[in-house]
């Protein structure tokens, strides 16, 4: 091949260019292939090791009935006051169930809104357990979010076995719990709970 | 000056190549992408994706863990169980496969061509499901004192079922708790060990802290 003289270095700045990234992906590897093969192994537990923990499974709650009508979607606190009731109450048909009573206040696609509220401990039959939302106070955290269209809460509640019978003999109720909560503005207008965690960020 | 500007650009496609390879490293997750199995590394994106949005407390690299011991990251895995079997990454039976939000099978084990078995379903229907335990143990923690971390009560959660949690005196049973006897105890044990160590094996090193900070 004839090279004319004055593309002489023309030629020879691309020959040193290709040496050169030929030379660096030797030593560097052409990045996330470069791994060593993987071995899989077994799985920690085998099927018997299984049926000797014998987990109880969780079935899904029953479909919510929808929200309560006096709720103000538009007014954070109030949704939040309201999931935390919704979620944080429980019916002796809540063991070994999801409690779903809190999804219509929780945004899709989060895990309140697709999971809704595990229940670990239901009360006897018969029975039914009141969470009493004592306050809700925005938190900090929040307000971020494009346009602040994101809030935190914290939501103190006390759970009641009976509320009627607390009210009526002015019985104690249990131990003040708190849920910190995320709530994300929809298109709507409405404010939904995207988070639910029990400490805050 | 046509080689130095075959060097100049030589030079620019390194620095350019070499961004893009830090941008993939996954380094935000938490996890070094070159020690974890192919699938692991190839849903880092849908896992970083899923804890972010919806389960911040959940890191990244105890998904990868947790997966690694349930399933060796083997997304058609199925074991035969008295819960009537457990399918996929996660190991998840049917009853809390659907509570999670995912369709009921249609036979069992399910069929090949089952969403359970296909990872990117799996992940995106289980870590919320996990992240979910992990939120409802953890405000049990907190309620009664018990000392348990809650990513490790959300483990027993997983494998033994929570009653394992609210059964015993400190989040995780000792033999006689919550119905758990010596098998199941070192059982539990050696669940929570293996994901330890896969927490530490996958973990990717902290960054370095940049020049002047604390």
């Amino acid at each position: 091949m004839i090279v004319p003289a004055t593309r002489g270095p023309l030629v020879w700045g691309l020959v040193l260019t290709v040496l050169l990234g030929g030379l660096w992906l030797l030593c560097a590897g052409p990045g996330p292939d470069r791994t060593p093969a993987w071995t899989p192994d077994r799985g920690t537990l085998g099927p018997a090791d299984r049926d000797a923990l014998a987990a109880a499974p969780v079935d899904r709650g029953a479909a919510p009935a929808g929200p309560d009508p006096r709720v103000d979607f538009t007014d954070p606190a109030a949704v939040a006051a309201a999931y935390v009731a919704a979620g944080y109450g429980a019916r002796d048909t809540d063991a070994g169930r999801t409690n779903r009573r809190a999804v219509p206040y929780a945004a899709p696609s989060t895990p309140p809104g697709t999971v809704g509220v595990l229940a670990l401990t239901a009360p006897p039959p018969g029975h039914r357990r009141t969470a009493v939302v004592t306050e809700v106070t925005e938190g900090t955290e929040g307000s971020g979010g494009p346009a602040g269209g994101q809030r935190g809460y914290r939501v103190g509640y006390r759970l009641v076995d009976d509320l009627a019978a607390q009210r009526a003999a002015d019985l104690p109720a249990g131990e003040r719990q708190e849920r910190h909560l995320e709530l994300l503005r929809q298109f709507d207008g409405r404010w939904l709970v995207a988070g639910d965690t029990a400490d805050g960020p | 000056m046509v080689v130095a500007l075959g060097t100049a650009a030589l030079l620019m496609l390194l620095v350019v190549v070499a961004a893009g390879d830090d941008a993939g490293s996954g380094r935000p997750s938490g996890v070094d992408p070159a020690r974890v199995p192919p699938l692991a590394r190839q849903m880092l994106p849908v896992i970083d994706d899923v804890v972010r949005r919806q389960c911040p407390e959940l890191p990244a690299v105890w998904v990868v863990a947790e997966v690694m011991a349930e399933s060796s990251w083997n997304p058609h895995a199925w074991s035969e169980d008295s819960n009537g079997g457990a399918a996929g990454l996660y190991q998840i039976n049917q009853r809390n496969w659907v509570a999670a939000g995912g369709r009921p099978w249609a036979s069992s084990p399910p069929p090949t061509s089952a969403d359970i078995y296909r990872p990117e379903t799996q992940l995106r229907v289980t870590i919320p499901w996990v992240c979910t335990n992990l939120r409802a143990v953890a405000g049990h923690l907190r309620a009664t004192g018990k000392p348990t971390a809650p990513l490790d009560a959300m483990l027993v959660c997983h494998i033994a079922g929570c009653g394992r949690v609210t059964g015993s005196t400190t989040g995780v049973p000792t033999a006689g708790e919550a119905g758990c006897g010596g098998t199941c105890v070192g059982l539990i044990r050696r669940y929570l060990d293996h994901i330890h160590r896969y927490v530490d094996r996958f973990g990717a090193a902290p960054a370095a802290a940049p020049a002047g900070a604390e």
